[in-house]
């Protein structure tokens, strides 16, 4: 791994924990039920996948479970590590898929899923890793929940979307600032 | 090559798909009828079974630093002295396939699914 790519993991990585940080300090929203959260570290995930590549963007996600690992114990590190890994893997996969654009002028033409559509898909796979996690740690069925976590993946997922598209010059100038300072 | 756009019409399928799913296992849940009883369960193993016939506050005899509360055919955590507090903020259950989980402890509040579940759902002839 060349000091470039390793200083860029570093710079993604530390954003990803400092959004994760900065959504702890929030209050606990009193309308939302409880373990549905923003998701902003997601942001950077989905910054990774899409302007750099699927495997910088797993590689966050490993970090990001690691750190909770040894910071929050073994039952947080490995549910972040379910949702992160299943929420990055199917990112990646849909990052990839084409669909038939309308708006083309010839029929055949086929345009890339958005960025929200992605974000959302994300986000409920987030959700869905984390609850097969804990069906896992305590063989019990979460059906019941399952509709929670649908709604909140289309909200929270939506909100990162528009966030991800706010912040990306932030995002980019960051990253570039540290490319550039590298090649000379 | 097109580039890709932020939102496009197939994002309002997806919302509309997964919003549509959500409120139909939310129905198929709401349509089972509340149960009588509740369980305290700690790693598949369960603990306590607790009837929510009457109204009472107490501290499970393994879990002092636990409060549960039944009231009105429901239960919930009361307290808790775990550090997410999600327990408590889940608030009452009733229904069969409901829960309440402290992971911290392993410990979890659910409600079974309902005796007469022994019986099929629907003949089909």
């Amino acid at each position: 791994m060349s000091t470039r790519k390793l200083t860029r993991s570093a710079l993604l990585f530390a954003l990803s924990i400092a959004l994760a940080y900065l959504e702890h300090l929030l209050p606990p929203l009193p309308f939302l039920p409880p373990g549905v959260k923003l998701g902003l570290s997601n942001i950077i995930t989905m910054y990774a996948l899409f302007f750099i590549g699927p495997a910088q963007a797993v590689l966050i996600s490993l970090l990001k479970g690691g750190f909770v690992l040894i910071t929050r114990g073994a039952i947080a590190g490995c549910l972040s590590l379910m949702g992160g890994l299943f929420s990055v893997l199917v990112m990646a996969l849909l990052a990839k898929v084409r669909i038939p654009d309308k708006s083309a002028a010839e029929a055949k033409e086929s345009a890339p899923l958005s960025y929200l559509f992605i974000s959302i898909c994300g986000a409920v796979c987030h959700n869905l890793g984390q609850l097969i996690g804990v069906y896992f740690l305590i063989s019990h069925s979460f059906l019941a929940y399952v509709p929670v976590l649908l709604v909140s993946g289309v909200l929270m997922g939506s909100i990162t979307g528009v966030m991800l598209r706010l912040l990306l010059p932030a995002i980019d100038w960051a990253d570039r600032a540290v490319s550039d300072s590298k090649k000379q | 090559m097109h580039t890709r756009r932020f939102i496009q019409g197939s994002d309002l399928i997806l919302i509309a798909v997964l919003l549509l799913l959500a409120g139909l296992i939310f129905l198929a849940a709401a349509r089972r009828p509340a149960s009588t009883s509740a369980q305290l369960v700690q790693d598949s193993r369960v603990i306590m079974e607790i009837s929510l016939g009457e109204d009472q506050t107490f501290s499970p005899s393994d879990f002092p630093e636990v409060t549960l509360e039944v009231k009105d055919g429901r239960i919930r955590f009361l307290s808790s002295d775990c550090p997410d507090q999600t327990c408590v903020r889940t608030g009452f259950i009733s229904h069969p396939g409901e829960y309440a989980v402290c992971l911290p402890k392993r410990l979890m509040l659910r409600i079974p699914d309902s005796p007469s579940s022994d019986e099929p759902d629907a003949i089909l002839k």
